[in-house]
């Protein structure tokens, strides 16, 4: 489905934001909620644990995609 | 249980311009012997297997065991080497929360492309899926065969 960030924001209102494309390659430690980034990076161990030394135990990871996926290579 | 799809904003394949893209993920919990993690996974109906980085077995202490098979063939027909392990997974968001005993693969994946994939062997073949594009939503409803693991209760 294509539609624009204002448009997805308007139709689905309380859904996560998108990780900012800046940290493309990354991965980024969202707290629980996933309203808020605590820590972003290329090491996987590094960013968690930084997030978890944020005060959040549990932080949710995500890996910041920069282009369309079609499987793995 | 509904779970929304997660939306990036990547480089177009057409023109290079930063454009939204929504992709069907979930928050899936791994556990090994030294801890979990949360991690959103892509649910991938084109991928036999589940397969996470080899960094998540890493960091929470799961010992892979190289497989002697050819391993898996990617869209391209690229080889990639895996290796297995039997780890719990959970999805936190069911209430109460759904945990299942399961083989995953790992692999070595390179930096730009790793990430967690949950195809049919260890996750699809456990749930009725359905994909709404329009509603950009995924339902997943556990079946029968789905090898629950009993919470204890804390």
């Amino acid at each position: 489905m294509r539609m624009t960030l204002e448009e997805y924001k308007k139709r689905f209102p309380g859904r996560p934001d998108p990780p900012p494309p800046e940290y493309a390659g990354q991965w980024v430690a969202w707290n629980r909620e996933q309203s808020r980034i605590l820590a972003h990076g290329y090491e996987f161990a590094e960013v968690r644990a930084q997030a978890r030394a944020a005060g959040c135990e549990r932080p949710i990871m995500q890996k910041v995609i920069s282009v369309p996926f079609i499987g793995a290579a | 249980m509904n779970f929304p799809y997660r939306m990036y904003i990547v480089s177009s394949s057409d023109t290079g311009e930063l454009v939204p893209m929504l992709r069907p993920e979930i928050n899936v919990r791994i556990y090994g012997p030294a801890g979990d993690a949360d991690a959103l996974a892509l649910v991938d109906t084109g991928s036999d297997k589940s397969i996470f980085p080899m960094s998540f077995a890493s960091d929470v202490g799961i010992t892979t065991t190289p497989g002697t098979g050819l391993g898996a063939l990617t869209f391209g027909g690229h080889g990639m080497p895996l290796e297995y392990a039997d780890v719990e997974l959970e999805i936190p968001e069911f209430d109460p929360p759904l945990r299942w005993r399961t083989r995953l693969y790992f692999a070595d994946i390179s930096e730009e492309t790793e990430q967690a994939i949950l195809g049919h062997n260890g996750f699809l073949d456990y749930f009725t899926a359905t994909f709404d594009g329009e509603e950009c939503s995924l339902e997943l409803v556990p079946n029968s065969d789905l090898p629950l693991v009993e919470l204890t209760p804390q």
